[in-house]
C-alpha cells in the first residue's frame, strides 16, 4: 500500500524522501466509522496542518459487530417407557418438590425431598375415546391442584390431603391455553379452529394442531396475528397490517410463541416436517410483517416432538420427545438463551 | 390474499382421513379363518387382511373372535376381486387414522408397478427382482428381512412326487447361491431348512450348495423315463424365474423338468413352488404354522409343535420335514414394498407382523 501511495505522488510530481529533508510531512491512515472505510491523510509542513478525509467506496456491505445469536437449549426432567402426554413441576416448599405426569389413561404424581423420592401416587383418568395420537394437557393452579385436559375429559386434581381425582366428560371441550381457549375436536388430535377469547369473543380458523400468537412483550405486533399449524400440513401466518395470509415452509405441527430474547421480536419455536418414523428438531422463528426468519441454530432431538406446550413463564416450553433409538419418552424443559 | 413461500410440507403430527390404495397380486376368495386357503400364497395374503380385522388371536397365531373387532372392518367384500375395509371407531387401540383401505385383487407385478408409478395405487407388493427398477421409476420402495421361503412342494400321489430319489435329486441339482445372486439381484438368501438362521439358529445345519453328481446318481437309480411338471403361479414373475433355472440345473443333471405355469391348487403338476411366510418370528410358532400350511399339499402330517418347545425338538421336527424332500427349501426372499408419496408413518414390518395400516396416515388426506 505504501509502494502504491509513493508511486501515485510520483505521478503527481512527488517524492518521498528522508524526515529531515521532506517539505511536508504525510501520514495516512485506514479508519473505519458506521457507514463505512476512511482514507485520513494528515498533512503537517511548511504549509498549515492540513488533514483530509476521504470515504472509500467498497462493493459489499459493511458487516456490522456480530450481534447476540439466540441459541436453543434443551433439558431433559424426565425419561419412561411409557407415554408421557405432559408434565408440571411444583415446587410445594424450599425442600418438596412435587411432580405431575400426564398419560394416556392415568396421572401419575412423585413427591421428592432433598432429591430422594418420598412418595408415588398413581391414579387412573378417564376417557371418552381411545387415539394413537393421544393429547394431553396440564393447567397447574398452584403445587397443590392441577386440572388436566385429555381426550374429552377434564380431571381436577388435589391435595386433600392425599392425592384426589375427579375426571368428568366433556363434550366441545375447551382447552385453556393462556387468554384463549382451543376448542378440542374430540376423537381426533386437533383443535377445530374455534378460539374463545377471554372476553367471549370467537374467532374462527381452519382446524390445527397448534397455534401461536405474539407474547405481550413483543414489541410492534397486533396481538390479532396468529400462526396457525393446520391440518392440512400448511402453516400459514394470518392477521396482522396486511391483508394476507402466508404460507410457512418447513413447519411442523408442534409451534409455541416464547417470550423474545435477543431483542423484542414475535420469537416461535417450531416443530420440523415429517413423521413419526424420524428424528425431529426445533427451530426458532423471528416473525415480521409477512415473514418467519429461523434465527440461530436448530435443536436436533432423537425423535417426533409428541408435546410442545408453552409453559406458564411463558419463556420456556414443555416437550416430549419418543427417542426412536430407545423407544424412551423424554419429558424436557426447552429455553432459548441469548449468546454472542 | 394468500401468499405461498415454497411448497408446502406435511406437518409431523397424524392426520386423519383418506383412502389407502392397495393392490396384491393374490386372490384371496375367503377372508373367512377357518376356511382353508387353496394356495400358501392365499394362506399369506389372507392371514394378512385377517390381521387388519380381527383383534385377537388363538395361542396357536389362528385369529379368534368377530371380523371387525380389529382396527378395521368390513365394508364391501367381492371374493377373489375387491375388499373394502373401513376404520373402526371402536378399536380398543384408537382408531386408524385412514379412514378406509382399498384392496384390490388379482393385480400382475407389471400393473402394480405401473399404478404405482402414476400414482394411483399407493402400497403394492413388488417382486424382490424389481426393486431397481421400481426405484429408477420414483417409487418409494420398503423391504423387510427375508422372511418369505420360496420352496418346492410335491403333490402328494403323483407318481414321480412319491419317489424319495426323484424329489431329493431334484433337491441337490439346484444352485440356490445363483438363483439368490442373478434372479433376486442378492435381495435375498439360500435355503437349506424351514426356519432362517436368525430364527431358528441351526439353519447352518442343512445345507444349501449344489450337489449335481448325487443328483444324477439319485436320478439314474429311477426306472422309466421320469419327468417332472413343476408348476408356479402365473402371476408371479419371481417364482417363473426360479422355476426356470430349476429346469436348467436339472437338465444339468440330466433330470427331465417342465416348467408350467399354474393357476390355484388343482393343476396338473408333480410339484409346484410355493410362497411361506413367517408368521411369528419364533421358531416354533413358525414352523408349525408352516408344517399346517404345507400338510395339505403334501400330505406330510402336520404335527403340533408345543408353544416354547425346546431347540432340539424343533430342529428335529424341521430336520424330519425337510428330509423327506417333499418339501424342498429354495430361498429366503423379503417382502417388498411400494408406496406412494402421501404414506406417512411407515415402518417396514417385522417378520410375524402384519400390514401396519391402523398406524400410517396419509399425507394429503382431508
Amino acid at each position: 500500500m505504501r509502494r502504491a501511495l509513493t508511486d501515485q505522488l510520483a505521478i503527481l510530481g512527488g517524492r518521498e524522501v528522508e524526515d529531515a529533508s521532506a517539505d511536508s510531512h504525510l501520514r495516512i491512515t485506514i479508519s473505519q466509522g458506521l457507514e463505512g472505510y476512511l482514507l485520513v491523510a494528515e498533512v503537517s509542513g511548511s504549509a498549515a496542518p492540513q488533514t483530509i478525509v476521504v470515504p472509500v467506496a467498497h462493493g459489499e456491505e459493511i458487516a456490522g459487530q456480530p450481534g447476540p445469536t439466540p441459541s436453543i437449549q434443551r433439558k431433559i426432567v424426565w425419561q419412561q417407557s411409557r407415554p408421557i402426554l405432559d408434565f408440571a413441576q411444583a415446587d410445594i416448599d424450599a425442600s418438596h418438590t412435587v411432580w405431575y405426569l400426564l398419560e394416556p389413561e392415568r396421572i401419575e404424581v412423585y413427591e421428592f425431598s432433598g432429591g430422594a423420592q418420598i412418595l408415588h401416587e398413581s391414579r387412573t383418568v378417564g376417557r371418552s375415546f381411545a387415539s394413537r395420537d393421544p393429547r394431553g394437557r396440564i393447567v397447574a393452579t398452584d403445587a397443590t391442584h392441577i386440572t388436566t385436559f385429555l381426550a374429552g375429559m377434564q380431571c381436577d386434581s388435589a391435595w386433600n390431603p392425599t392425592f384426589a381425582i375427579q375426571c368428568k366428560e366433556i363434550p366441545g371441550q375447551q382447552w385453556p391455553m393462556g387468554a384463549v381457549n382451543w376448542r378440542f375436536e374430540s376423537p381426533r388430535n386437533y383443535f377445530s379452529g374455534n378460539m374463545v377469547f377471554s372476553n367471549s369473543l370467537e374467532t374462527k380458523f381452519p382446524a390445527f394442531y397448534s397455534a401461536a400468537s405474539p407474547s405481550s412483550e413483543t414489541s410492534g405486533q397486533s396481538k390479532s396475528r396468529w400462526i396457525i399449524s393446520g391440518i392440512d400440513g400448511q402453516t400459514q401466518l394470518v392477521g396482522g397490517t396486511a391483508d394476507a395470509t402466508t404460507i410457512l415452509t418447513g413447519w411442523g405441527s408442534d409451534i409455541a410463541t416464547l417470550a423474545p430474547v435477543c431483542g423484542s421480536q414475535w420469537q416461535v419455536l417450531a416443530t420440523g416436517a415429517g413423521d413419526w418414523t424420524q428424528p425431529d428438531h426445533l427451530q426458532l422463528y423471528e416473525i415480521t410483517d409477512q415473514r418467519a426468519v429461523a434465527v440461530g441454530q436448530s435443536l436436533e432431538v432423537p425423535g417426533p416432538v409428541l408435546t410442545l406446550w408453552l409453559a406458564s413463564d411463558g419463556k420456556s416450553a414443555r416437550m416430549v420427545v419418543r427417542n426412536l433409538e430407545t423407544g424412551v419418552y423424554e419429558a424436557s424443559i426447552v429455553t432459548v438463551a441469548c449468546s454472542n | 390474499m394468500l401468499v405461498s413461500i415454497g411448497r408446502a410440507e406435511p406437518a409431523r403430527r397424524p392426520r386423519y382421513g383418506g383412502t389407502l390404495r392397495v393392490e396384491i397380486g393374490t386372490v384371496v376368495n375367503s377372508i373367512d379363518p377357518s376356511v382353508a386357503a387353496a394356495t400358501p400364497e392365499e394362506a399369506a395374503a389372507k392371514e394378512e387382511i385377517c390381521a387388519l380385522i380381527y383383534e385377537r388371536r388363538n395361542a396357536d397365531g389362528t385369529f379368534a373372535g368377530v371380523a371387525g373387532t380389529g382396527a378395521f372392518r368390513i365394508a364391501e367384500w367381492e371374493p377373489g376381486k375387491h375388499l373394502m375395509l373401513e376404520a373402526n371407531p371402536e378399536h380398543g387401540g384408537g382408531r386408524a387414522f385412514v379412514d378406509s383401505v382399498e384392496i384390490q385383487m388379482g393385480k400382475t407385478a407389471h400393473d402394480r408397478l405401473v399404478d404405482l408409478e402414476v400414482d394411483k395405487a399407493d402400497f403394492a407388493e413388488i417382486p424382490p427382482q424389481d426393486v431397481r427398477r421400481a426405484m429408477e421409476g420414483g417409487v418409494r420402495v420398503s423391504q423387510s428381512q427375508p422372511d418369505q421361503l420360496l420352496a418346492i412342494v410335491f403333490t402328494p400321489g403323483r407318481a414321480v412326487a412319491e419317489d424319495a430319489h426323484a424329489r431329493e435329486a431334484l433337491s441337490r441339482s439346484i444352485d440356490r447361491a445363483a438363483i439368490v445372486n442373478f434372479i433376486l439381484q442378492k435381495e435375498g438368501e439360500p435355503a437349506g431348512g424351514l426356519l432362517p438362521q436368525w430364527s431358528s439358529g441351526t439353519a447352518f445345519l442343512f445345507p444349501t450348495a449344489v450337489d449335481a453328481s448325487t443328483a444324477k446318481n439319485l436320478w439314474a437309480q429311477i426306472g422309466g423315463s421320469p419327468r417332472i411338471v413343476l408348476g408356479y403361479d402365473a402371476s408371479d414373475p419371481l417364482e417363473q424365474s426360479v422355476a426356470e433355472r430349476i429346469v436348467v440345473n436339472a437338465r444339468d443333471a440330466g433330470i427331465d423338468v417342465t416348467a408350467t405355469a399354474s393357476q390355484g391348487a388343482t393343476a396338473d403338476y408333480d410339484a409346484r413352488l410355493a410362497r411361506l411366510r413367517m408368521v411369528s418370528p419364533r421358531p416354533a410358532a413358525a414352523l408349525a404354522r408352516f408344517a399346517a400350511a404345507i400338510s395339505p399339499l403334501t400330505g406330510l402330517s402336520a404335527d403340533p409343535l408345543a408353544e416354547g418347545a425346546p431347540p432340539q425338538q424343533i430342529y428335529d421336527h424341521e430336520r424330519a420335514i425337510v428330509s423327506s424332500y417333499r418339501v424342498v427349501p429354495l430361498i429366503w426372499v423379503p417382502r417388498v414394498y411400494g408406496l406412494s408419496a402421501r404414506v406417512r408413518n411407515w415402518t417396514a414390518p417385522a417378520s410375524g407382523e402384519a400390514w401396519p395400516f391402523e398406524g400410517i396416515w396419509l399425507g394429503d388426506a382431508q
